[in-house]
């Protein structure tokens, strides 16, 4: 070692190792798990599918890892309100804006911010509950015809 | 029965090209039956490294196509009888390269080589998977830098996953073979030192190249380090490390160069 390097400190080699280390235990664990978030996709939009017709392009998963938290956002996309709604929640007695209350507990901050403008625009909301088990492609119920309001 | 080894990385400019031709030449020069494959379709070099770059008539993927036998395309290579070139197109698509004619390809060297060394390209695309897909052991070539060291990581667990040996639940021996190393900078701690990188991959070593001037030299006449100076310092490195790919065991070591005087009274202490 020369003279030069006491006034040098301390090599960089020990952080680039520390960074390394730190950095590939991290990436190893995501390898081991690469199809997680497909995994995830296929089981969300079966979970989905049992009740709503859904594209598998409208449902989105993604993690984003934080320093501390990391979060799982899962946005589903639904094509029109089709759910299945109680007997109580039928008939004349309730409004139509209470069944779309109902509804609107079901869904995505996103879903509801496309209800609350579907409310305003269009008077009345109507939900079905025979048509939409299981299957409930939004042609057959005949809320095709509403066009998506902007959003 | 052929070995068939792939030399690779991720990372490029570490030093693939020239390790293959050197342990080519290394296991050639111990009287060992060698081909060395490029699989950089479309940027080929193991040919120039070799200095054989004039005698390409086929390629691989003409190989692959049928529309060369194999035996058309190798080239002998002009010092060292044993040692075969196999080279890369240089105007195909890579895509021209498949899994099924490349298996091919690689049964046919198994039943007439000793060795079959696959350089395969940077990255992690058709041409480095192809290059790894068939191979029994790997040498993972690293430079003592940080992007290297990672992108090697990332390269051994494709070996893990994506080599038919471990799709049929085999293991691939696969070695480091570090690159580029500076000694000194590392005792200096400028440079991560071998334990770092040997623990950071937890892989066993194949060999330590020392930075030297020979490699481009040798590059430059067209001629693998070990045949152009045997006697320098990577030549030494990449002929021991030859040797332990035959199973012999040699002392781990770094050749130096030898210093002049004016660096042996002012230059700092060599590892």
């Amino acid at each position: 070692m020369s003279i030069l390097n006491l006034f040098q400190g301390r090599g960089s080699a020990p952080l680039a190792r520390e960074r390394l280390q730190i950095l590939l235990s991290h990436e190893r664990t995501a390898r081991k798990q690469p199809d997680l978030l497909a995994i995830l996709h296929d089981e969300i939009l079966a979970t989905i599918a049992r009740q709503i017709t859904v594209e598998r392009e409208n449902v989105r998963v993604r993690i984003d890892r934080g320093a501390t938290v990391s979060t799982l956002e899962i946005d589903v996309e639904i094509p029109h309100f089709v759910c299945t709604i109680p007997a109580s929640f039928r008939g004349n007695s309730r409004g139509p804006t209470e069944r779309a209350g109902y509804i609107a507990m079901a869904m995505t901050n996103y879903e509801r911010r496309w209800l609350g403008r579907a409310l305003r625009t269009v008077s009345h909301v109507s939900a079905c509950s025979d048509q939409a088990e299981g299957r409930a492609p939004n042609k057959k119920t005949g809320h095709g015809e509403q066009p998506r309001p902007e959003l | 029965m052929a070995k068939v080894l792939v030399v690779t990385s991720g990372k490029g400019g570490v030093g693939k090209t020239t390790s293959t031709a050197a342990l080519g030449a290394a296991l050639a020069q111990a009287g060992q039956k060698v081909a060395v494959v490029d699989f950089d379709v479309g940027l080929r070099n193991l040919d120039l490294v070799l200095g054989a770059e004039r005698r390409v008539v086929f390629d691989l993927i003409n190989v692959v196509q049928g529309v060369a036998k194999l035996s058309q395309a190798l080239i002998r290579d002009k010092r060292l009888e044993t040692l075969w070139l196999l080279p890369a197109s240089q105007t195909r698509d890579k895509d021209a390269l498949t899994e099924v004619g490349v298996a091919g390809v690689i049964k046919e060297m198994r039943s007439k080589f000793d060795w079959v060394i696959c350089d395969s390209p940077a990255g992690i695309e058709r041409g480095a998977t192809l290059a790894m897909r068939f191979a029994d052991a790997a040498v993972v070539v690293t430079n003592p830098e940080v992007s290297s060291v990672r992108d090697s990581d990332r390269i051994i667990g494709l070996l893990d996953s994506k080599t038919e040996k471990a799709e049929r639940g085999e293991h691939v021996e696969r070695h480091i073979l570090i690159t580029r190393y500076d000694a000194q900078r590392a005792q200096r701690g400028e440079m991560l030192n071998i334990n770092d990188v040997l623990e950071i991959l937890s892989t066993p070593l194949l060999g330590i190249i020392p930075e030297s001037k020979e490699v481009l030299r040798a590059s430059n006449i067209g001629s693998p380090v070990t045949l152009c100076n045997a006697t320098s310092a990577p030549a030494r490195a990449y002929l021991s490390a030859a040797r332990r790919l035959n199973g012999d065991i040699v002392p781990m070591n770094i050749p130096t160069e030898h210093q002049r005087l004016f660096g042996r009274l002012f230059g700092r202490r060599a590892a």
